[in-house]
């Protein structure tokens, strides 16, 4: 299975590569919080309101 | 957001106006609140009327699209609250809490009363309510919010908004070293758990591979691939276990990870010893899953541990809150700071309902003041002018000027506080079962791996004695053993926490088991904690309420207080016009109400202990009516069960005899086992005396001997310090989840044991197999995941029989 | 237009959503040829007239075009849209590049073309899957770097700091199917449209079903996984069930995926260890595909009353089902014993099918009737024809699954079928088995009828909706707040350093893969293959014969691999050892048995036998439902262009003389002129010597004869 000696590395540099960008992932703080990103798609954006006085005009 | 019983929202609907459903937050409510003349929305509160007009004004009406979406229906409304938050605006608070980066202002806030994704959607929506507000993230995981505000925009007004919403906010210290380094350590155990699985992952299928028959020069490629690869595992990822080996060599007590690391060692030795000279097995696959299953069951209880009371969290709980200092006796400009930056000489004006934060001399006004939490009496007292009053009580009713005259350590509390560091330092480490086991185990290991390498270079077999003896020690190793306690300790941690008992350490359920005596303070665990109307004899008739509510409706004593409580809990009453109205301190209120005279006058307690009030038209006795501080309703239910698992429960409080007799008496517990007017450091002598025993308290009274105790339990309401001293926090009020701590504690125990047994079986059958030399890499890989799921399983089973 | 604070910077940014219509509308387009072409080849199964005996739509030409349609046209062009309008929501930025966008639209549009023309005219590489010639797979690897480039440009470009899962997934596709194109993609050209792959017999075997479930995995499940994750929590307004089992699953996925693939080889010539390690290996990968599946339909869960109501969700929640279905069949087919019954009959093909059509088809059904309302801000134009399509697709689905089912385990079961007595077996005559299940072809074939008429019924569904919408406002502009940097930069430099890091491993990856391949030649020439001194190389007319064998797509119907076992066997003759296939380029397994296996072909039958069987296969076997090949009798073989293939074939280790390069032609004619000599005698004219039916029939006499002939002088020398 002389075919292997390919296989071989290029499937454990994928893990590798896999194994990287997770470590990159959890170190950038991904993983901190697992509940709220699930939530978060949900919302939509927040659309500019260009014509009307700007969003930020205090209503109190 | 407080919870007002949902019981006593249910009793007015009783009578029969028609019911409308709160449109904020959908509790059935008999006289709604409209909201100027809209009549399609009702709303059962001041509170939720609030949060609907901000909602309105800010255009987010989509937040009730999404709360019917996601159907949480949870039937809290929204206290109204007039809390001004100006002390977040103090120089010092701004100093501990906010981080200023480049013309920003960073807050951290934890929030109470988030529950559903229509929440989160507010609360990320202020920047759209309030200008000046950049940013706000909301983590739902541990609720806590970082809102990102402009320079000019006071924090103050933040808090108030969220307050407002219904989610009073408590501030966390800014990336503090504690959260920092929390944070760090899980994603640094994180990472070793994604190497180890990754490295587990690939290895498992070059064994397969290698299982299935493989031979000639790709057999040799794929062993030294394997090892290449368990290379990292056994060194990065095996961190946590050598550095806990070695520490608890250090202090001549191994522990668990002892026989792990020399495992790991020894099977890697062995492991490259045999490639190079190809004798003996590889066991790199075996080795690499053990690092996995103890890792991930390592990091999982991290995760449930975390969710328990810890220091970071502790102030959460805390009852300071922000306190209002006065200038001076004339001029009454007033600025209100965080109780942390009370100084000496500071005029605090307290007012109803707040607790004292520095010991001090009252040199304006008098109030009934609660000393409970202090002392453990129940009654509360009158201060007057130049009283001294201690930190950690209670102002019932009334208003006073305190000039602070000591803070922090030097208070009364202080001293208690100081105590109770001291004696902590001296608690000697709890040896866990497990602990004990692997102590032998691992003597009883190394003797047999001795005697084994000893016997075969006897005859003649040098390599063969130390390859089987390495075997042994791969075979083994504790696998089961050591997941065998986390296991079941997280089980009932997690039990434990959805019915809501927060445990400091793990260590707590196993000390659990062996206590048998329990001491139970009075005021606040036993009792509400606060004076109450005891059931009384006739019936209260509608006009007696009006009678009574128009007496009291001005009454600044704490009676008045408790009866306008219980009146207001029967149902809304309306007033009766009153000509008349005198109260004269320490005898009672008369008034004239359509030209009748009437008074309450206070009268002796004939029913045993508490004071009783009666009601006097003109001069015949209308109803009496008893007050005390009552027992809570399931006391009783509690203590008859604790005697029925084999507990003796002990009454230890500060409050009168007659007090603490009357309510063993109610409650079923003999009187000898009743102790009463009993000092701090009566109820340190006392604990000290009985190592295995539990105390159950809340005031600072009883924080010594909370520390003292085997077992310390806070109760919901007790002040830092007892959370400080305690092990165990309940946040449900009362002692009602005391049965079920007992009952986790004696299964998780029962789990354990089994797990024991269960692991010291595969062990047997291991080492059997490794010294006999028929073992191969494919019977130990089989062998090593089997034992973890068999523990997996029977705690699995075992813990939920119960429930 | 930012509006700048200090810190942060509030930017304002539209989505590209023009770039997503387009892939939409090439979705549906190239998704009704896909299924037309299902269609018609399941009618030509059904019955040969089907073939219309023109060389273009033979089934062996059609059957490759399908499934690189239905595959890369079809679900290729879904991915994009999908990805492309998921990817600007997630990051909340606009997509990396708009002119990068458009020339990978076009390019990939362009490809399928090719594809399109060049199938059907006979070029193609004999890999299943990967059957485009050599040209075409450097545009497909040109363009998907091209998307790799816009997708990473925008999650650089991001918003959001989180990752969210369904991101994570996209980027395992691109990545992994990069490496997979590249690794199976290693040829080297003999001429415009032909080329010889690197690897040969087991070895190309190997690697081609490493590639092959791979791109199953990377090509039609994970991207898909990711769209589902994105799409079913949109389209029914709560978050996924768990997405912490989510996070698990994909890591989980991701770290040993790469490892399946011998599972399609059990009981071949591969070594025994590599088929249990496929095993093994395939039923561990049930657990993550479940993992994906109780996530996904636990986040319909308490909803059930909108899944009755709504189409969308209904999708959705079946084709969820069907990928937890798919996903359980195939390991226990993988399992040894059962993929003895199972191997290269047509349960695999129900199997196949329950996976595209159940899983892919439907699901992104559901997407396009999410998204195109979404995009044009109408309704979708009638629910009830779209409960419509979505019954006519479950009812075809079902009747195709099954009858294949059926057709599968019949023809299993009639293959191993042995007499106890006499030890014989019991359909010794291989058609016997094929027109017993013929019914079932024409129940499959009206199963793809109901499938085609409902996607044709949505296609006009969502032409009406776009009708009757007004323009889409493109223009919207949204706000969000610029990732803070700052807190990267002074956490040293991590995004940056994060980025720069994950191109630097690419370019590692890129440079390994080239440095391994230029060694791999060296490799196989080299002693390490166990090598047979009674194989030897083909001679050059049977190159060309082979390269015909290729070229008409036989190893569509007919496999070339006798399995250890007795009924095979005694059918076929002596199992096949790898060792016969060291100079097969590319190798002709093949993966199912419509027609007999023809790896011992050679000298079973007389040359008159094949030539007649050619021209009309019911004159030699009555009820077979081979298709006619007319135009083999007509057209000439391209003798010209052996002299190269010998040489290229050289190039790749095959020991061929100098001088049977140099003379190749001649040698091919004259091996031509001595086999029509033979056939003269029974009328055939000495004219056809030049005509491709005589290099064919020099191939397929060749078939499995080398290893005969030295076990007569292994005997001679015992004497």
């Amino acid at each position: 299975m002389e075919a292997l000696y390919i296989l071989l590395p290029i499937s454990l540099i994928l893990g590798a590569t896999f194994l990287f960008l997770f470590i990159l992932s959890v170190k950038s703080g991904d993983l901190d919080d697992l509940d709220s990103p699930a939530k978060r798609i949900l919302f939509d954006d927040i659309k500019k309101i260009n014509n009307k006085e700007s969003m930020h005009e205090s209503k109190d | 957001m407080a919870e007002l019983s949902r019981e006593s929202i249910q009793q007015n609907t009783s009578n029969n106006k028609e019911v409308s459903l709160c449109f904020h937050c959908g509790l059935s409510t008999r006289n709604p609140l409209q909201f100027n003349g809209d009549l399609s929305k009702s709303f059962c509160c001041h509170g939720c009327l609030t949060v609907f007009q901000i909602i309105e004004k800010s255009e987010l009406d989509q937040y009730y699209s999404i709360k019917n979406d996601s159907d949480q229906r949870l039937f809290i409304p929204t206290p109204e609250s007039k809390k001004n938050f100006h002390h977040y605006d103090e120089a010092n608070f701004q100093s501990d809490f906010v981080e200023n980066i480049d013309g920003e202002k960073h807050i951290k806030l934890y929030l109470e009363g988030v529950h559903c994704i229509a929440c989160l959607w507010l609360i990320e929506k202020i920047p759209q309510i309030l200008k000046g507000v950049i940013k706000s993230h909301f983590d739902f995981d541990n609720s806590v919010v970082t809102i990102s505000v402009k320079e000019e925009l006071a924090l103050g007004e933040v808090a108030k908004l969220l307050d407002k919403l219904g989610y009073t906010p408590h501030p966390i210290k800014n990336e503090d070293e504690v959260s920092k380094l929390k944070a760090n350590e899980e994603r640094s155990y994180l990472i070793k758990l994604g190497i180890a699985m990754a490295c587990m992952g690939n290895i498992l299928l070059f064994s397969i591979s290698i299982y299935a028959g493989l031979e000639g020069s790709l057999k040799a490629t794929f062993n030294w691939l394997s090892f290449l690869i368990s290379l990292p595992v056994v060194t990065y990822c095996a961190t946590p276990f050598y550095r806990s080996a070695l520490s608890s060599l250090r202090n001549r007590k191994p522990n668990m990870d002892l026989p792990i690391s020399v495992a790991l060692i020894a099977g890697t030795g062995s492991g490259l010893f045999s490639l190079l000279t190809n004798i003996g097995e590889t066991y790199f696959d075996s080795l690499t899953s053990l690092v996995f299953l103890l890792l991930l069951s390592r990091y999982c209880l991290l995760k449930i541990r975390q969710r328990g009371v810890t220091s970071s969290n502790l102030e959460y709980f805390s009852s300071f809150g922000d306190v209002t200092i006065i200038k001076s006796l004339l001029n009454r400009e007033s600025r209100s700071v965080l109780a942390k930056y009370v100084s000496v000489g500071d005029l605090l004006l307290i007012s109803e309902g707040d607790i004292i934060p520095a010991d001090g001399v009252i040199i304006e006004g008098n109030a009934f003041i609660n000393t409970s939490l202090l002392t453990g009496e129940s009654l509360p007292i009158k201060y007057a002018k130049d009283a001294r009053v201690l930190s950690g009580t209670e102002v019932i009713t009334g208003e006073i000027i305190v000039r602070v005259n000591s803070i922090g350590e030097k208070t009364k509390l202080g001293e208690i506080l100081a105590n109770v560091k001291k004696l902590s330092k001296k608690q000697t480490p709890f040896a866990s079962l497990s602990d004990k086991v692997s102590r032998y185990f691992i003597v009883l290991i190394f003797l047999i791996a001795t005697l084994t390498i000893s016997y075969f270079t006897l005859i003649g077999y040098p390599l063969i004695g130390i390859s089987r003896a390495l075997t042994l020690l791969i075979v083994t190793c504790p696998c089961a053993l050591a997941l065998a306690t986390p296991l079941s300790l997280s089980a009932a941690i997690q039990k434990l926490l959805k019915v809501g008992v927060v445990l400091k350490s793990e260590e707590v359920i196993e000390k659990l088991n062996k206590a048998r005596n329990i001491y139970l303070d009075k005021t606040g665990t036993l009792t509400e904690g606060k004076f109450q109307v005891l059931e009384l004899g006739c019936e209260l008739t509608q006009n007696f309420k009006e009678i009574i509510w128009t007496l009291e409706k001005r009454g600044r004593h704490p009676i008045a207080a408790a009866l306008r409580s219980y009146i207001e809990y029967l149902g809304p009453t309306s007033e009766r016009e009153m000509t008349e109205w005198l109260e004269t301190p320490g005898v009672g209120v008369t008034g004239i109400i359509n030209n009748q005279k009437y008074h309450l006058k206070r009268t002796p307690a004939y029913m045993g202990a508490g004071t009783s009030v009666s009601l006097y038209e003109e001069e015949d006795l209308l109803i009496s009516i008893v007050l005390k501080d009552k027992a809570r309703i399931d006391s009783k239910k509690i203590i008859s069960k604790l005697k029925s698992m084999g507990m003796n429960p002990f009454i230890i409080s500060g409050d009168s005899k007659k007090e603490v007799e009357d309510l063993a008496l109610e409650v079923g517990i003999n009187k000898d086992q009743a102790f009463s007017e009993i000092s701090p450091e009566g109820k340190l002598a006392l604990l000290s005396k009985d190592p295995q025993s539990i105390m159950i308290g809340d005031g600072a009274n009883d924080a010594m001997a909370l520390r003292k105790a085997s077992i310390g339990i806070a109760v919901k309401g007790s002040l830092d310090i007892s959370l400080e001293a305690a092990d165990i926090y309940f946040t449900r009020p009362g002692i009602s989840s005391l049965c079920e701590l007992l009952d986790t504690s004696v299964t998780a125990v029962k789990v354990i044991k089994i797990n024991m047994i269960f692991s010291l079986l595969f062990n047997l059958v291991g080492s059997v197999l490794a010294l006999s030399g028929i073992i191969t890499p494919l019977m130990a890989a089989v062998l090593m995941p089997l034992s973890s799921l068999s523990v997996l399983l029977s705690t699995y089973l075992f813990s939920k029989d119960n429930s | 237009m930012n509006q700048k604070t200090e810190g942060r910077v509030l930017e304002e940014f539209s989505y590209n959503d023009k770039i997503v219509r387009q892939f939409l509308y090439a979705t549906l387009g190239w998704g009704a040829v896909a299924l037309l072409l299902g269609v018609c080849i399941a009618f030509q199964l059904a019955s040969w007239k089907f073939n219309l005996g023109l060389e273009w739509v033979t089934f062996g030409r059609l059957r490759p075009l399908h499934t690189n349609a239905a595959i890369f046209a079809f679900c290729g062009n879904a991915i994009f849209a999908g990805v492309y309008y998921s990817t600007q929501r997630l990051c909340k930025a606009r997509i990396y590049n708009d002119a990068l966008s458009k020339v990978h639209f076009w390019g990939w549009q362009l490809i399928i073309l090719a594809a399109a023309i060049s199938l059907p005219l006979g070029y193609s590489h004999g890999k299943e899957y990967a059957e485009l010639e050599w040209p075409i797979d450097l545009a497909i690897t040109v363009v998907w770097v091209i998307f790799g480039i816009n997708f990473f440009g925008t999650l650089w470009k991001r918003r959001e700091r989180h990752i969210y899962v369904a991101l994570w997934f996209y980027i395992a596709t691109i990545i992994t199917v990069a490496i997979l194109h590249i690794v199976n993609s290693v040829e080297i050209p003999v001429s415009l449209m032909k080329s010889y792959p690197v690897w040969a017999g087991a070895q190309d075997a190997l690697i081609q079903w490493w590639y092959g479930h791979n791109a199953v995995a990377f090509f039609l499940t994970t991207p898909f996984l990711g769209l589902m994750y994105y799409f079913v929590p949109k389209a029914i307004n709560r978050p996924v069930y768990s997405y912490r089992l989510s996070i698990i699953h994909f890591w989980s996925l991701v770290f040993i995926y790469i490892w399946a693939g011998p599972h399609h080889l059990l009981y071949t010539s591969l070594p025994e260890w590599a088929q249990t390690l496929g095993m093994v290996f395939s039923i561990i990968l049930w657990a993550p595909s479940w993992g994906g599946m109780i996530n996904g339909l636990m986040t319909l869960k308490g909803a059930w009353d909108r899944v009755r109501k709504e189409p969308v969700l209904k999708f959705f929640a079946t084709s969820i089902t069907f990928y937890g279905m798919a996903t359980f069949e195939g390991p226990l087919m993988a399992i040894k014993s059962v993929n003895a019954l199972a191997h290269y009959t047509d349960w695999v093909v129900g199997h196949v099918h329950s996976g595209t059509i159940g899983w892919n088809v439907m699901i992104i059904s559901g997407i396009l009737y999410y998204l195109i309302p979404k995009m044009f801000n109408t309704k979708l134009y009638s629910d009830k024809l779209a409960n419509f399509h979505f019954w006519s697709t479950t009812v075809g689905l079902v009747l195709y699954i099954f009858s294949m089912l059926a057709a599968g385990i019949t023809q299993g079961l009639m293959w191993r079928a042995i007499d106890t007595k006499t030890g014989q077996l019991v359909y010794p005559n291989f058609v016997e088995t094929v027109t017993k299940i013929v019914p079932m072809y024409w129940v499959r074939a009206f199963g793809g009828v109901f499938i085609l008429t409902g996607f044709v019924i949505m296609i006009y569904n969502l032409y009406k909706t776009i009708k009757l919408a007004k323009k889409p406002n493109d223009g919207e502009i949204f706000t969000a707040y610029a990732l803070d940097r700052s807190k990267d930069l002074s956490k040293g430099h991590r995004k940056l350093e994060g980025l720069t890091a994950l191109f630097t491993v690419l370019t590692v990856v890129a440079v390994l893969i080239g440095s391994a391949i230029e060694i791999m030649p060296s490799i196989l020439a080299s002693k390490w293959i166990e090598k047979d001194p009674r194989v030897k190389p083909y001679t050059s007319l049977e190159i060309a014969g082979r390269d015909i064998y290729i070229r008409e797509g036989c190893y569509v119907c007919h496999s070339q691999m006798i399995r250890t076992m007795a009924h095979e066997e005694i059918r076929y003759g002596k199992a096949s050892q790898a060792s016969e296939f060291i100079y097969d380029r590319p190798f002709q397994w093949g993966s199912r048995r419509i027609g007999p296996d023809l790896q011992r072909i050679g000298g079973k039958y007389s040359d008159l036998w094949h030539y007649r069987h050619m021209y009309d296969p019911r004159e030699v076997t009555a009820g077979s439902i081979m298709p006619i090949y007319p135009w083999l009798f007509k057209k000439k073989t391209d003798l010209g262009v052996l002299t190269k293939k010998l040489s290229v074939m050289k190039a790749l280790g095959v020991p061929y003389s100098d001088e049977e390069i140099k003379n190749a032609k001649a040698d091919a004619l004259a091996q031509a002129e001595s086999i029509t000599k033979r056939l003269e005698k029974d009328g055939v004219d000495p004219k056809m010597k030049n005509k491709q039916i005589i290099a064919l029939i020099a191939y397929l006499q060749r078939l499995g004869v080398d290893i005969q002939e030295e076990l007569e002088i292994e005997e001679e020398d015992e004497e």
